[in-house]
């Protein structure tokens, strides 16, 4: 799984990035850093089966808020 | 960065494979049981003053798109603040259509194949879509829409010999409430999504068409949601089909004539496929859009890849199951959705009506 990961990461890394830096706007380069950055470390941690919690359990609990 | 251009047709069959995408084999209106069809009727209405709504953001600020509007009328902090919680919804969304896409193919037809790696290819692709930009998505939907239509109705065609009528019987049997509550949630999903639109419709050629592609839209991918709904029930009748997770798969399943045409299910899989695509993308494209729009920057195109494989991400850890997709997607996504789908389309068009009245100038 890691490695299914990380060879589509390559691939987006390598036709994105310089692309990016030649446009010379730090704002998309940082921006596009740290998300990636925060992707990848996502994908890692869910093939390494750490346990992330779910946008669904949240978002449950503030409708329950309002709903219940 | 060079404007990209789509034309009415484009952006209507690109809306038509948006609206019955997932819900084309997910189901709709399984709650109202026999009283289905009726749900969706509806559901279909009930879009129509909401629809208009969005079409007409779309006719007041004909050269900008939902994010655009919403930093005119409300100033530029309150206008970010609201289109990071718009943003935030398109995002979740994909997320939700790949992990229905995943379950899918996992379930009919690759039990042993895990999830991330469906997730993975279908996201891929998806990526690569959004950054060749919506000229190619639409020219894509163009090509398809009319073969998933086809597809779809030519199972309905073929259901019609295993068809049995007093599968619809007896009408209003449980009364108006579960076919109201199924009609809300009908209208949620799939109608109502298409607000992510709002998103990408500055890029109609002529922009003045705003309300017939909604409604245009609307007709169409209503009419085939009812088509197959109604189909799934007449075939597979209503206790078997409310509890199947994919009634369309399954009621195609059964077609056989003369033992020479069988195991069609494969054209449900299809229409999910393609139509499942270009929900993913678009909702992909409206993310992608919102974050270059709240940070002022020109091209979305570079933050298709970053904001897709989280979406992969997240598609992966937003239930442990099928039963909880679905428990959620009936219990609280109709919820979630309301602010995103009414709330904000609607405060944003009086806002801007007003301030168009006040200030004259303001209009794009």
């Amino acid at each position: 799984m890691l490695i299914l990961f990380l060879a589509s990461y390559i691939i987006f890394i390598f036709a994105d990035f310089i692309p990016i830096k030649n446009k010379r706007q730090p704002t998309l380069l940082w921006l596009y850093s740290i998300t990636m950055s925060i992707a990848f470390l996502m994908s890692i941690a869910i093939s390494l089966g750490v346990n992330i919690p779910s946008p669904a359990l949240f978002i449950e609990r503030i409708v329950r808020v309002f709903v219940d | 960065m060079v404007k990209e251009v789509v034309s009415g047709r484009q952006m209507i069959n690109t809306m038509v494979l948006f609206i019955f995408g997932s819900a084309v084999v997910l189901g709709s209106g399984n709650q109202a049981k026999e009283d289905a069809w009726l749900a969706i009727i509806i559901a279909a209405l009930l879009s129509c003053p909401i629809f208009f709504i969005y079409a007409k953001l779309n006719i007041i600020y004909p050269d900008q798109d939902i994010y655009d509007i919403v930093e005119t009328v409300f100033g530029n902090k309150i206008g970010k603040l609201i289109n990071l919680f718009f943003l935030s919804y398109a995002f979740i969304l994909g997320a939700l259509v790949i992990r229905d896409f995943s379950e899918f193919i996992q379930i009919v037809s690759m039990p042993e194949t895990p999830k991330y790696v469906i997730s993975l290819v279908i996201g891929v692709f998806c990526i690569w879509m959004v950054r060749s930009g919506i000229e190619v998505s639409a020219r894509w939907a163009t090509f398809f829409c009319p073969i998933v239509m086809i597809s779809a109705l030519l199972v309905t065609i073929l259901s019609v010999p295993i068809m049995d009528i007093n599968n619809l019987r007896p009408t209003l049997y449980n009364g108006l409430k579960p076919v109201i509550s199924s009609s809300f949630l009908i209208f949620t999903f799939p109608f109502a999504e298409s607000v992510v639109f709002t998103t990408i419709m500055n890029s109609l050629r002529n922009r003045q068409e705003a309300l017939k592609v909604y409604f245009k839209s609307l007709i169409i991918g209503g009419f085939i949601l009812l088509v197959t709904s109604t189909r799934n029930m007449l075939v597979l009748g209503v206790e078997y089909s409310s509890s199947l997770y994919f009634p369309s798969y399954s009621s195609a399943s059964v077609i056989n004539i003369s033992d020479f045409l069988q195991r069609i299910e494969v054209l449900i899989a299809l229409n999910f496929i393609l139509a499942g695509i270009i929900k993913i993308s678009i909702c992909l494209f409206a993310a992608c859009k919102g974050i270059a729009k709240t940070f002022n920057i020109i091209d979305y195109k570079p933050f298709s890849a970053p904001i897709g494989f989280l979406m992969i991400n997240i598609s992966l850890v937003l239930y442990d199951s099928i039963m909880k997709l679905v428990d959620w997607s009936i219990k609280v996504y109709p919820y979630y959705a309301i602010p995103f789908q009414i709330v904000i389309p609607v405060i944003v068009l009086f806002a801007a009506l007003i301030k168009s009245k006040l200030v004259p100038n303001s209009k794009a």
